[in-house]
């Protein structure tokens, strides 16, 4: 026999399906927002039915927005010349925050991932090539991260963007800021060497 | 609680809550085992990409029973087998010997042949063995290894031994070859006596001998399908890794 009203024990089955919830946190959220001051789950509900309306991808780059292009790809103070390619939008906000990149972007969604049958067409690896065609780009930066599938994903790109006739280039790996070389594995000491450059 | 250390290839790695992977390895002298590495999203560096996928390391785990999951201690890396990362169809034909073997071999069963054909073919590929040449040994000795050989001597129904006579067939159903005179059974494939021969040898010679054994373009397009079909027919299901190697174009004619 269920605890609780048909409709708050619905309400808590469905909090329950959100990552990182479990039965008991669905009941205390439920039960909070039962009792909420003001509107907040008047306001909650509607945001959440608005995301599902309006947020899609952009159709140039793949970013997350609810404007087609994005606010990015529209913005003509960028350098129209770079495209910097990464493998999920959490990828490229953290880019984003850290303010160094003025080009534009190109979200992969996902990498290369034979075991979990993901291969090239399951990528926006085509309308990448599509766009280094149509558009005037000088370079393309990959920004994907150095994982073995990362690596490989990167390096079919980058094999591809050549064969347009466009520069590639990817992002250094190496010591992070605050590190130390003791601590640092063998792996990421060889790929900081490798990536050394003539001092300033 | 048992603490065990042992030479293991990782089969596949996968993301199991915000801070834990969970690990499958087919380890050197305990089989399959599938464990959970705590802490190895987060602080990447107490397993230092020393779990990611094809890679052969040095496990230490925790096995508290004889069967379930195991706790991943320690890993120390031996090879990352990194040449595979820069070529697609390398790395789709490791990551489809690592998958089958995934499937094939039983949780906990001690098999020291495959994880020496498979480290031994991974090394292979690294080394710029052409790859599809390599697969189709690793598949040939794999089903041998794993119980699963098909009869390549005489034909299944009348004894006639395989060097004699032209062409061939392959059964399946019936786990082996058919002369010609059995006509009409269902869901054969045709072999050439080349081909036979070829794939006795690559049953039988020793490892360190096998990866010269060379199949030429007839002979592949007469295997290909044949095994990888017979490979599905024992796992019951398909492979996950065919989709990105039919995508690359590294598997024209294959099923
Ligand atoms: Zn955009
Ligand atoms: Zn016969």
């Amino acid at each position: 026999m269920p605890a609780y009203p048909p409709s708050l024990e619905r309400l808590i089955k469905h909090l329950s399906k959100l990552p990182g919830i479990g039965e008991k946190t669905a009941a205390r959220l439920a039960l909070y927002l039962l009792r909420a001051p003001g509107d907040l789950a008047e306001s909650l509900s509607a945001s959440i039915l608005e995301v599902r309306r309006n947020i899609g991808l952009c159709s140039k780059c793949f970013n997350l927005s609810d404007e087609d292009p994005c606010h990015i790809c529209t913005d003509m103070s960028r350098d129209l010349g770079v495209i910097c390619v990464v493998e999920e939008v959490g990828d490229l906000l953290a880019l984003e925050k850290a303010g160094a990149f003025r080009g534009r972007y190109h979200v992969l969604q996902g990498v290369l991932a034979p075991l979990e049958g993901v291969g090239p067409d399951n990528l926006r690896i085509k309308e990448l090539l599509q766009r280094v065609q149509r558009e005037t780009i000088r370079e393309v930066i990959l920004a994907i991260n150095p994982s073995a599938e990362g690596e490989a994903t990167a390096t079919y790109v980058a094999g591809l963007v050549r064969e347009k006739g466009v520069n590639v280039s990817q992002i250094a790996l190496g010591i992070p800021m605050g590190g130390d070389l003791k601590y640092t594995d063998a792996v990421t000491l060889r790929r900081a060497l490798d990536g050394r450059r003539e001092s300033q | 609680m048992v603490i065990r250390k042992n030479e293991a290839i990782i089969l596949r790695s996968r993301d199991y809550s915000e801070s834990d992977r969970l690990i499958t390895f087919f380890t050197k002298s305990n089989g399959r085992l599938t464990g959970i590495a705590k802490g190895a999203r987060r602080s990447k560096k107490r397993f230092v990409h020393s779990l990611e996928q094809l890679s052969y390391v040095t496990i230490a785990y925790a096995d508290r029973s004889t069967s379930g999951l195991v706790r991943i201690d320690a890993s120390e890396l031996r090879s990352a087998f990194t040449g595979l990362r820069g070529d697609l169809a390398r790395l789709g034909y490791a990551s489809l010997s690592c998958e089958m073997v995934l499937e094939i071999s039983p949780e906990r069963q001690s098999n020291s042949a495959l994880f020496s054909l498979l480290l031994q073919y991974l090394h292979q590929l690294e080394q710029g063995a052409d790859p599809e040449n390599t697969s189709l040994l690793f598949q040939v000795r794999m089903l041998s290894l794993s119980g699963y050989a098909p009869n390549f001597q005489t034909c299944v129904f009348c004894g006639q031994e395989a060097y004699s006579g032209k062409n061939w067939y392959v059964s399946i159903a019936e786990g082996g070859l058919l002369c010609t005179a059995h006509p009409g059974i269902h869901g054969t494939y045709p072999l050439s006596v080349g081909t036979v021969m070829l794939l006795r040898r690559a049953q039988q010679t020793s490892l360190t001998k096998l990866w010269r054994l060379r199949f030429d373009r007839k002979s592949r397009e007469g295997c290909r399908v044949f095994l990888l079909d017979l490979i599905r027919h024992h796992l019951e299901k398909d492979l996950k890794s065919l989709k990105l190697l039919r995508q690359i174009g590294a598997l024209n004619a294959a099923g």
